[in-house]
Order: structure tokens, then sequence, then C-alpha cells
């Protein structure tokens, strides 16, 4: 998703925008507009991208404005308080905790969706290939996912991370397997039903061949429940992101990282609660973003929906 | 009718078995199970320009055989010709280069139009699939599409959800006549619609093949509907084709017991006319192997002879062909003298 995209979604009334109620059922030009109406209509994904369009911000705005400012150690500053120089106050070594948070929202963001977008690659056509070929490959395919699967996710990435050791482009891998075989499930599930139903029977009477069925009728009409499942991982794999930092299998100090952060700033937590509260409410915003973001998405993707919202 | 033009489309013992799966217990003893058979041995015949309605209760096999002449399911033996060329066994590619002549219009235009193109896209679609002259060729066809088929031209760049079924189903028709094929098969076509509508559906048909000269098959559960739009009425039941023959003939002398019955009841226009609907309940099943009569176990004329030799399908003095023991021997009288009336009410 662009910037643009994200910033557009205040559900302030846009300029233009024709007043409800006067959109007439198949009038062309009007059927261009439900979509953004619907962004104002459904509330949690408009809340949920408004908290991302916050955290994006502050990962892109914050670090600019203070370049390596992340990793200055300042030990007179050494768990100071929030106040007017450092807003979110600083932690142990006396580096700034706003900078560091939004650094580590710049890396965890880059890991989920990094992590996401490679599961999507290697999954959404695994799963349609799952689907729609025979039915010899499709169960050779998810047998062998099923074998991923049965690991818990948290113990898969740590097999991954232990086979290439610690780092920030790994921890992205091992997120991304471990998605893989999700998304393929989903993929999968989605792209059979829609084959079943009749205009995909239509297509073929009609002579579409194999990659048009596949790619203009089945994956069209399939995406919705990928698209929500993607987004609610984004949300996971910040979470999983910060597991994996907190026993020190992710990221590597000094790079922050919202993990790194939790898990560094335990041991000052009774006397110095923001060393740790900061990072866990930066999770917290970004995670609820994204769960909120897939609830409300499966409305606006479903045009049919999308109608009814208008 | 058939015999005098070259035929367009031909369907020869064309069969269709369904492998029923078996029981642990009857996999234990051993015990064969016969498959079921949908459609059994149908041989029939469309020429260019003809309709011909399949009609015939739920489970007749009336879909499955057009499901077959489409190319969407195999048959089991039997063969189909389209334009003296055997289309039973075709390659993908050669079936793909085949929906150019023989297009195809859904029962539900509900859940037979993909919600996520526009109606411009799903009519233009054959084109596309066919590579049929320039995008903006391709764009002028789809207006004159739309033009023909009454679709006002502010629903072009619609989903099909904005659309009523009428409006849909208008949609696969103006899709299936994109590529100028040469026969369509209709399944149910009208039958998701409101009566009202169904009406203008047909109407629209029937206005659209004088336009264009195609041909069509049919298929339908309703022998009233099919009345306003048919050549020829072919008369499925159990798997079989019972009757067959020009739609006058068999609306007006029906040869076969279960035709009678299909025709009695289609509700009469006049309200003061007696409508006395022949009730025969649901199939009875046979074995495969059976010598009889498929449809003795529901017949009200059957006699010993029905259940001890298969009749055939044989010609008429009306016109004809029909696949009936005792209707063969008094084809003029039988219609008069039957008793079915009475037997109504059971």
């Amino acid at each position: 998703m662009s910037v643009p995209d994200i910033l557009a979604a205040d559900p302030a009334p846009l300029p233009g925008a024709a007043p409800p109620g006067s959109a007439a059922p198949g009038d062309a030009t009007t059927a261009r507009r439900p979509w953004l109406r619907t962004l104002t209509h459904s509330r949690s994904l408009a809340t949920g991208l408004v908290l991302l369009a916050i955290v994006l911000l502050v990962a892109i705005i914050v670090p600019l404005l203070d370049p390596g400012g992340a990793t200055r150690l300042q030990a007179q500053d050494s768990l100071a308080g929030p106040g007017a120089g450092r807003l979110l106050g600083a932690d142990q070594l006396g580096r700034d905790l706003l900078t560091r948070l939004a650094e580590g929202y710049r890396i965890s963001l880059a890991v989920s969706l990094g992590s996401v977008a490679l599961a999507l690659l290697i999954g959404c056509p695994l799963g349609l290939l799952a689907a729609t070929g025979s039915p010899r490959l499709g169960g050779l395919i998810m047998r062998v996912l099923d074998v991923l699967m049965a690991f818990p996710a948290l113990l898969l990435a740590i097999v991954v991370v232990a086979l290439f050791g610690p780092g920030t482009l790994v921890l992205l891998l091992a997120i991304g397997i471990v998605y893989t075989p999700i998304i393929a499930r989903v993929m999968r599930a989605a792209a059979l039903e829609t084959s079943r139903q009749s205009f995909v029977e239509a297509a073929r009477a009609r002579g579409a061949s194999y990659w048009r069925l596949v790619l203009r009728h089945i994956t069209p009409n399939s995406l919705g429940p990928v698209i929500v499942q993607a987004t609610i991982l984004m949300a996971v794999s910040i979470l999983l992101e910060a597991a994996l930092s907190f026993i020190g299998l992710g990221v590597q100090p000094p790079t922050p990282s919202l993990g790194l952060m939790l898990s560094a700033g335990r041991d000052f937590m009774a006397s110095s609660p923001w060393v740790v509260a900061d990072p866990a409410v930066a999770i917290l915003l970004v995670v609820l973003g994204f769960t909120l973001v897939g609830d409300g998405m499966q409305e606006w993707l479903d045009p049919k929906k999308r109608a009814i919202a208008r | 009718m058939s015999d005098q033009h070259p035929e367009l489309l031909r369907v020869e013992a064309l069969r269709k078995e369904f492998p029923r799966h078996a029981s642990l217990a009857a996999k234990l003893t051993g015990a064969t199970h016969e498959p079921l058979v949908a459609v059994r041995d149908v041989s029939l015949g469309v020429a260019p320009g003809e309709t011909l309605a399949i009609v015939g209760e739920s489970g007749s096999g009336k879909s499955t055989l057009g499901r077959m002449i489409l190319g969407l399911m195999p048959p089991t033996s039997g063969t189909i010709t389209f334009d003296g060329r055997d289309i039973t066994a075709l390659p993908p590619a050669g079936r793909r280069a085949l929906t150019r002549d023989l297009q195809v219009i859904f029962q539900d235009p509900y859940s037979s139009l993909n919600p996520r193109q526009r109606i411009e896209d799903i009519i233009r679609e054959p084109l596309d699939i066919h590579r049929i002259g320039t995008l903006d060729q391709r764009r002028e066809r789809v207006r004159e599409l739309m033009d023909q088929t009454a679709l006002p031209d502010r629903y072009r760049r619609c989903y099909p959800h904005e659309l009523s079924g009428g409006l849909r189903q208008r949609v696969g028709i103006a899709t299936a006549l994109a590529v100028h094929p040469k026969v369509i098969v209709a399944d149910e076509p009208v039958s998701a619609l409101d009566v009202s509508v169904q009406a203008q559906i047909l109407d629209l048909l029937a206005e659209v093949q004088r336009q264009t000269s195609v041909a069509m098959v049919f298929i339908s559960h309703d022998l009233g509907v099919v009345q306003q739009i048919s050549d020829r009425v072919a008369v499925m039941c159990q798997g079989e084709i019972i009757e067959l023959g020009p739609i006058e003939d068999v609306y007006t002398h029906p040869q076969h017991p279960y035709t009678r019955a299909l025709l009695s009841a289609i509700p009469p226009a006049d309200p003061t006319q007696p409508y006395q609907p022949i009730a025969i309940g649901d199939p009875v099943p046979l074995s495969d192997a059976d010598p009889g009569c498929r449809f003795r176990g529901r017949c009200w004329l059957a006699e010993e002879v029905c259940a001890q030799q298969p009749p055939a399908l044989s010609p008429r003095p009306s016109g004809d062909l029909a696949r009936c023991h005792i209707t063969e021997r008094a084809p003029d009288t039988w219609f008069e003298a039957d008793q079915a009336i009475t037997i109504g009410g059971r």
C-alpha cells in the first residue's frame, strides 16, 4: 500500500464526493466512487488506516530530523524521563527512545512487509496450482505444506535462524517461510470455492484458456480472503519479529528493533517504566492498525458489499 | 424434418454413466454397483437455424446432455459431430477453437457472470478469447450487441450485481452472440427469472434468432416456455428420449403418456378452463439391465408387454417419434380414449 493511499484514508469528507443518496444505481459516473465512500463508512478500516498512517509518518519523518540519533550514546541522558527535549524519554545508554522507536518501526515494517510479500509471492501460485492443477499435483503440494505447518511458527523460525545465523534478512526469510503454507492454504481454499461457481464454467464453455480462467476469473474472485489473511499476518509478523529479536535471534544490536528494545529495557522496568512502555505501546499501535485494516478490508474488496455500504 | 436439412449438430447414441461409490459393506460382500446412467443412448440432430427444445423433469439427463455437447463433461460412449466433424473427444485447443461456433447461455444469471468484470468486459471476452478484430472493433461490437439485446448503454461500465436478473440474462445472451456462433446451447435460460421477465427474454431470443439465424438447443423443464420458441422438441425421461417431433404435433397429439402428463401440468391461460395436472410421481428406480419400458412404474397405461420388452422410438402418423408400446397400437385414438383425467387427482 502506497503512502498516498493511506493518507487518503482520512475520514474527513472528501472534496467532490457526492452527498449520500445521490448515487443512482447503475450510473457509471458514480459507480466509480463507492470505494472512497466505504472508507468513511467502515469504521475499523478507517481507524486502522489512520493508525498505520501515523506509524508510517513517524517511521519516515522522525529519523530524518535526527540522523544517527538512534545509535548515538549520551551518557548524561541515561534513563532520562519523557520531557521537552526527549518526547518519549531515553534508554539506559541515553539513546533517544522516539528516534529508536521510529527506526525500529522502519525495520519492523520492512520485515513484516517483506516476509508477507515473500509468502504471497510463493504461497499464492502454490495455492492456485494446488486448486486448479491435477489432483495428484495438488495433493503433493498440500502435503509438503502440511509438514511445514506442523511446526509451531516460532520453532520453525528459530530453525531457519539457526541454519543461516541471526540477521534482519534471515528474519525476513524465516517469517516468510512460516507464512507461505498459511497463504497457500487460504489461496487454495478460496480458489477451489471460486472454481465451482458457474461463471468459471461459463468461461470454460466459451473457450477461455487455462491461464485466462486462472488469472481473469478465479484469482480476482479469490484474493479477498488472501488479502485479509495477509493483513492479519502483518500484525503477527510484527509480534514474531519482536519475539525473535527479544530472544536474540532477530535484529542484532545496535540496530534498534521493537523487540530488542523490550528485551533490553526489561531490567529497568521498575525504575524507568517508559523504557519498556514505549516499545510496547508502539507494537500495540501497529498491530492494532494492521488488524483493523484486515477486518475492514474484506468489505472494501467485495464489490457487492461495497454497494451495500453505499 | 431433420432429414431434409444437412444437420449442423448431431448426437449419436450418446451415453453418460456416473459411477456409484460402493459402501463398505458392499465392498466386503463383493457386490458390484451398477453405475447411474444419466443419459441413455440419446440420438438427435439440430439443423441450421432451428430451435430444438429438450424438455424433461429434474434428473431426466437433459442438462447432462447439454454439458456433454459443450464439452464440459466427457461422454461414456457415443459420438457428437458438428458440421460433419467428430467433436466427441477434442483436445483442449480444438475445443477452444470450436467455441467460435458453439456458444452457451447459462441458467442462473446471478452466478454465471464474473462479479469482478464490467458488463462490457464480460460481453467482449469471447472476442478477446478468439482474438477477433482490434480493440476498437471489439468495443464497437460490444455496443452493437448491447443494442441488439436492448441493454441500455449506461450499463456498459457497471458490474453484474448492479443489474436485475433480466438485464443480466441479456448480458448472457449478448456474450453468447458476440462471436456469431452457429449453435447456442441454452441451459434453462429463463427458469431463474420472474414470469414477466421470462416472456421478455424469450421474445428477445426469438428476435435474435430471426436476425442471426443461429440454431439453438433450448433446455428447459417447462413445456409452456418451450412452446413459444421451439421448432422441434425432444422429451427426455430417465435419460432417454421418449418423444421427439415438431412442436405442434407433440403439443396437439402427444404420443407418450409422459408427454401427456407434462402437457397437463401447463396451467390453462383461461382460468375458467379446468386445470387437472396428471400426477405421475417420482421416477421409479430400475436396474440398468431391465428389459422393459423405463416409464412403466409411473404409467397408468402399462400392460404386461411393457415389462417384457423395451419400446423402440418409432415413427407415428402425426410426424413424431415416440417410445411407447401402448400408443403405438392406437396412435390416433389413445389420447381420446385415455382416462388419465380421472386418475389425475390420485
